[in-house]
């Protein structure tokens, strides 16, 4: 039962990475823009376009492909992304920004309630996933 | 006094463990974030440009919340003027240059970064910011992108356009347009 959550939590968080991060590499311009109208460090939102996705695909493959030890590096990463994703969003709702989300590209909605409901999951997930993936069986 | 030290082990087991953890979570997050640096600097003159980068204006249609305020052209003429109102043409410079509203900054769809940041210093601070195009819908991605960009200014787009504006009789300039030239539009 746990071996079967621990590989749906892995294809799916991992998935969502890869397919997160190949859908910004497509047009870094329109991402930096999306960063800079987050109101948050808009002199970083150049590097941060270029790097973040493809931080995010590294995540991703250490989700989908990695051994135990860096699983739980890539769950670690993904939990640590996915709560500034989710403070970057509350925020955005908090002052009554008017943006996209920018989260999956520029096909991504508008930043709404349901997006920062959606990165909590997401970061339960990666947590959950960390929780079940022990650096050794034994342990748990 | 063995328990003791099968314990000891075990927590300084888990500690290398999770300082492992960590380790390899920041390598991730350094080598991956590096990876797409390198791949920019790869691409050369069609790489992003990581110093003086500046936001463009947004062509594509609104994906935000709702559409922006119309404003009518009788109500943005009582406006005009006022030290609190930016007024933004979003035409092609050749409209622009035929006829435009008094005092009104050039700022097409497709204004490029530097075009669009020189645009939007005027806008810093203001408290109205009246968007128009030939017609309404023409204005709109123009407005959208402000409203993402200044959350605190009343962005309106000004109903019917500027053939609203000339139909209703009210104040026009004409002639070319200084800043055009660097975009060309």
């Amino acid at each position: 039962m746990i071996g079967r959550l621990r590989l749906l939590l892995r294809l799916g968080l991992g998935g969502l990475f890869v397919f997160a991060g190949v859908a910004k590499l497509r047009d870094p311009s329109g991402f930096a823009t999306e960063i800079t109208n987050y109101h948050l460090l808009p002199s970083l939102a150049p590097w941060l376009a270029v790097s973040l996705p493809t931080a995010e695909l590294a995540i991703g493959a250490a989700l989908l492909v990695g051994t135990r030890p860096w699983l739980r590096a890539g769950a670690l990463a993904a939990a640590a992304l996915l709560a500034v994703f989710t403070v970057a969003v509350a925020q955005v709702v908090a002052r009554g920004i008017d943006v996209s989300c920018g989260c999956f590209g520029s096909e991504s909605g508008p930043v709404t309630i349901v997006t920062v409901f959606r990165d909590v999951a997401l970061l339960a997930s990666a947590a959950m996933l960390l929780y079940l993936s022990p650096a050794s069986d034994r342990a748990r | 006094m063995v328990g003791g030290m099968a314990a000891d082990s075990a927590r300084g087991g888990m500690r290398s463990d999770g300082v492992g953890m960590v380790a390899r979570a920041t390598l991730l997050l350094l080598v991956g974030g590096g990876a797409g640096v390198a791949l920019n600097a790869m691409r050369g003159a069609g790489g992003l440009a990581l110093r003086g980068f500046e936001a463009p204006v947004m062509c594509d249609a609104t994906e935000a919340q709702g559409e922006p305020p119309e404003i009518e052209p009788a109500a943005a003429a009582a406006l005009c003027g006022r030290p609190d109102v930016v007024i933004a043409d979003t035409r092609p410079a050749g409209r622009y240059a035929e006829g435009h509203i008094a005092g009104a900054v050039h700022l097409p769809c497709d204004a490029g970064g530097r075009v669009a940041a020189d645009a939007f210093a005027r806008f810093e601070g203001e408290r109205t910011i009246i968007v128009y195009g030939q017609t309404t819908d023409e204005a709109v991605p123009v407005a959208a992108s402000l409203r993402r960009r200044y959350h605190a200014a009343d962005v309106r787009v000004l109903r019917g356009g500027f053939a609203g504006w000339e139909g209703a009789g009210l104040a026009c300039a004409s002639g070319p347009c200084d800043d055009c030239r660097e975009h060309g539009r």
